[in-house]
């Protein structure tokens, strides 16, 4: 292989990266849409659609590899490859949370919602902004678009807290099973997409990591926890 | 500049190069001249005087031993002439103003001017000296070892006196004061004898006759002060003319530099938008012809320039408003995949500003991998189409077509611009095309290589919709028609299957299959009506119509309806409200379907009403007339009343099935509405009721022959039949 730049190489990588982005944001705006709509065959688009996003992560993965074996990137060059492997991982991620969100969908079927959904695709807007920011933050070095992602996570757990009363609720209420199998899914689907606003804070604070090589204070990460002990219901 | 490849630095040097070397040939010639002259004057005088010399001295010579009659001269008196004789040549070396030796044959120094004689060595080996023994006249000029200065010597031989009569008498009479040892038979040198010409000696036994020889020497440093003055002068000249070569070169280099540097300032402040120079260009002062011409081929070069440029960038220009004001959005990246153009159009399909895109990687502005695809599909050389659809808050559909953009299309720019400047060029463009029909302008291996791409985006999201839509109308149709054919088929092959038998039956039979034919025939007219309404070609006679009268015939037709259910019909419609502008059947049908579905949809005993009157406030100026059409039924979801005017738009599918209605009713309402230029929309409360609210045009009377207007109205030729 001709040695191009390594800034060229890099270049290229992170337009991968993006194109990654754009499927993993496509791939979860499309699964609440689904969720919404009931739409059937548009969740199973976005379930058979991981498949392109895993072979994408393993083939900017095994690019970033070769890149640090072969031109041995030093300090800056070297974190941003670092940093590329990280937020790839973090795209792969919610893309996988795409995928169980239309699961989630195409569970509940055609069955009548318990409740007309208008916070889910609230949170999921909000998410999806903070991908979109991160990403942009990521590319331009943004560290002020990237404080401003780690401050948005905070409505998403708000939010989430609240839908997570309300389903909680519907459970309680017992009576129609069917009811409360879908009040969990929608808790689900709701989780996953709290789960992927967080990894687009990861990607926030990982740019500022980057640009100013300053960690960010945990506090400003975690100040506030939703409502459940985290990780209980998301292991998937 | 440098300086030795100015012009002036090369005139200077050239001219000096010339004029000093001309100078040195003059100078070295003349030295020459001057020199050679100097000392045959020089010598000539020495011997002249030397001849005298010697015939001062012959009578001493003759007197000394060694001489013919040196026997007959005692040495006693040898020495008294010595001493005189010593006397006589420093008078006369003061007289003559040079240095006067008198050696004898044997080399001894008998009298010196200068010096002490007895001191001096033999001379006999000097140069002249021997020459002039041998009986010749020797000169030389060199360095005098006993005065250690450069001195010219002339000798000449004194003979014996065996010759010369005439020198006898001649010397008798030059020696008479010092003629102490007698002057019979002196030795006299012929005068001829002293000349250059003729300056071997004669006789054959020369040194014999040889008494001795008289030196004479000066100094020639005069001579050489004399040169060395010449050098000087010369010197002196030589600068000053180089100086004012200098001087000359100077002023005719800047008689030729200064236009062409003013030419070089002018032609380097040229610059696209700065072109204030070309007219500087024209009014330089005159100069050489050569430059002259110069001047002029650029000024004509530069206004050419000008030309081609302004008319190139005008080509841009307007190729981008082109670009710009396309209503497709239009993207196009260059090879590296960095976004160079961005119209207005995409700017709004994608949400993404221009400012924002241009100069981005493609991804990196308009974050879409599907687009990035595309276009990256397209750079490696091979155009595709693909539909992407945009979610968000609006979702679209695009259809993206992306293409590469090859150095081929260079080249047809560029044989556009040779064209174009073959056209301003004129005369020349016969030469120009010839030069570039030899060589191609783009070499053959790059000519395919892409060199970006380009990605057309429309937005067909309308035409999905329409498509969505019409594939939509076509299953509703045949839904509606299947489901009485079916009931239909069904109950013929009861009847053939016996059902026939009994005439009760059959007859049940046979007035369901009526009422379901009923049903397929008010679908297909509905249908026909509504295409009628929809193609835009038929012409609908329009003129005055009376809202009062359309809704009585509606209400007539609908009266045992009406009566069915008992409920109470309400008409408010005054009786002096003037008249609509609009097709007689038409609006009546409006009136027909609309009271059809309130009475549809009203519970029994329930209340349906029209009323009429002039719109208080019309959106849009003109007169209005405003009808109401309400009922008591259920009422409509508010999520639902925008679809309502859908064609098969029921709100409660299974309902209004079986009141017999084709779905298509409140459709051609709209449709009539439209073709009229009024608007329908319906305000419902659920439980409390739907109202039905018309604004209809009012007839405006034209100025002239309103009756025939009136005429073709009336008979609805070319209306629409009202259904039933």
């Amino acid at each position: 292989m001709a040695r191009m730049g390594l800034n060229r190489r890099i270049e290229e990588i992170t337009q991968e990266v993006l194109s990654m982005g754009s499927m993993a944001e496509e791939a979860v705006q499309r699964s609440v849409q689904s969720l919404k709509d009931q739409d059937m065959a548009l969740a199973q688009e976005v379930v058979e659609g991981d498949e392109r996003v895993d072979e994408l992560e393993a083939a900017i993965e095994e690019r970033c590899l070769q890149l640090i074996a072969l031109q041995q990137p030093m300090a800056k060059d070297l974190r941003l490859i670092g940093s590329l492997l990280k937020t790839v991982t973090d795209l792969e991620r919610m893309a996988d949370y795409a995928t169980n969100i239309a699961e989630r969908a195409l569970w509940i079927g055609t069955q009548p919602l318990i409740k007309p959904l208008i916070d889910i695709p609230r949170m999921a807007e909000m998410a999806l902004m903070m991908v979109k920011e991160s990403l942009d933050a990521f590319v331009r070095g943004d560290v002020a678009l990237a404080e401003k992602v780690c401050r948005d996570d905070e409505p998403v757990d708000a939010l989430y807290s609240a839908l997570f009363e309300e389903l909680v609720g519907f459970i309680r209420k017992g009576g129609d099973t069917q009811r409360a199998l879908q009040a969990v899914s929608l808790l689900f689907a709701a989780r996953y997409l709290e789960r992927i606003a967080d990894h687009a804070t990861n990607i926030a604070e990982r740019v500022i990591f980057v640009v100013t090589g300053e960690r960010v204070p945990h506090q400003l990460k975690q100040g506030t926890s939703p409502g459940p002990p985290k990780g209980s219901p998301t292991s998937s | 500049m440098h300086l030795g490849r100015s012009v002036l630095a090369r005139i200077w040097l050239s001219y000096s190069a010339v004029l000093l070397a001309a100078i040195i040939l003059v100078s070295v010639f003349l030295a020459d001249i001057i020199r050679d002259s100097y000392f045959g004057r020089l010598e000539e005088r020495l011997r002249g005087e030397a001849a005298l010399v010697s015939e001062i001295a012959r009578p001493y010579l003759e007197g000394l031993p060694g001489g013919p009659g040196s026997d007959s001269v005692p040495l006693g008196r040898e020495a008294s002439g010595r001493a005189r004789m010593e006397g006589e040549v420093r008078r006369l070396s003061r007289f003559i103003d040079a240095r006067i030796t008198v050696v004898l044959p044997d080399g001894e120094v008998l009298a010196e001017s200068d010096r002490d004689p007895g001191t001096m060595e033999s001379h006999a080996s000097r140069l002249e000296v021997r020459t002039a023994l041998a009986g010749e006249v020797g000169s030389t000029v060199r360095l005098s070892p006993t005065l250690e200065t450069r001195m010219i010597y002339v000798a000449v031989p004194v003979f014996r006196g065996d010759g010369g009569s005439a020198g006898d008498s001649g010397s008798g009479g030059n020696g008479g004061p010092n003629s102490a040892r007698g002057s019979s038979g002196a030795p006299r040198v012929a005068p001829d004898e002293f000349r250059p010409e003729a300056p071997v000696g004669r006789g054959t036994g020369a040194d014999d006759r040889v008494l001795g020889v008289v030196r004479l020497a000066v100094p020639v440093d005069s001579v050489e002060q004399a040169l060395a003055r010449m050098r000087r002068a010369v010197a002196t000249i030589a600068v000053i003319a180089i100086l004012a070569s200098a001087l000359a070169g100077y002023l005719l280099a800047r008689r030729l530099t200064t236009p062409l540097r003013e030419l070089a300032a002018i032609v380097r402040g040229l610059r696209p938008g700065r072109w204030e120079g070309l007219e500087s260009l024209g009014s330089l002062p005159q100069s050489v012809q050569e430059i002259d011409a110069l001047r002029r081929a650029f000024a004509s070069m530069a206004e050419r320039l000008r030309e081609s440029l302004r008319a190139s960038q005008a080509g841009k220009a307007e190729l981008a408003a082109v670009l710009e004001s396309a209503s497709e959005g239009i993207v196009a990246v260059d090879e590296r995949g960095r976004i160079q153009m961005f119209n207005r159009a995409a700017e709004a399909l994608l949400g993404v500003p221009t400012e924002e895109a241009i100069g981005r990687p493609l991804l990196e502005a308009v974050r879409n991998h599907s687009i990035a695809e595309a276009v990256t599909e397209a750079r490696s050389g091979s155009s595709c189409v693909r539909e992407i659809r945009l979610g968000g808050p609006s979702p679209r559909v695009l259809e993206v077509h992306a293409a590469p953009i090859r150095a081929e299309t260079s080249e047809k720019q560029d044989t556009a611009a040779r064209k174009q400047d073959a056209a301003l060029l004129g005369r020349e463009a016969a030469s120009a095309e010839q030069a570039t029909r030899g060589t191609p302008v783009v070499s053959a291996d790059t000519r395919g290589a892409p060199r970006g791409a380009v990605a057309v985006l429309y937005d067909v999201t309308k035409l999905r919709r329409l498509e969505q839509v019409r594939s939509d109308f076509v299953l509703n149709v045949s839904h509606e028609l299947r489901t009485p054919l079916t009931a239909v088929k069904g109950l013929l092959e009861s009847l053939l299957d016996g059902a026939m038998q009994d005439p009760e039956t059959a007859r049940r039979f046979l007035s369901l299959a009526q009422r379901e034919t009923d049903r397929m025939v008010a679908l297909v007219g509905d249908l026909l009506d509504l295409a009628r309404l929809e193609s835009h070609n038929t012409d609908i006679a329009m003129g005055p119509v009376s809202v009062r009268e359309a809704v009585s015939e509606a209400v007539d037709l609908l009266q045992g309806r009406v009566a069915g259910k008992r409920l109470k019909l309400e008409q408010d419609i005054p009786g002096d409200l003037p008249a609509v502008k609009g097709n007689v059947d038409l609006i009546r049908q409006v009136f027909v379907n609309l009271l059809e579905n309130a009475i549809k949809f009203t519970e029994p005993e329930g209340t349906v009403s029209v009323r009429a009157r002039l719109s208080p406030s019309p959106k849009v100026p003109g007169q209005w007339m405003e009808c109401r059409v309400a009922d008591t039924g259920p009422g409509i979801p508010q999520k639902q009343l925008p679809r309502i005017f859908e064609r098969f738009y029921r709100t409660d599918a299974a309902r209004s099935r079986d009141s017999g209605g084709t779905g298509l009713g409140l459709s051609i309402v709209k449709h009539i509405v439209d073709r009229h230029g009024g608007t329908v929309e319906a305000q419902s409360e659920l439980g409390a009721g739907s109202t039905f609210v018309l604004l209809l045009p009012v007839f405006e009377k034209p100025a002239v022959d309103d009756a025939e207007g009136k005429g073709p109205v009336g008979n609805g030729k070319n209306g629409i039949e009202p259904p039933d």
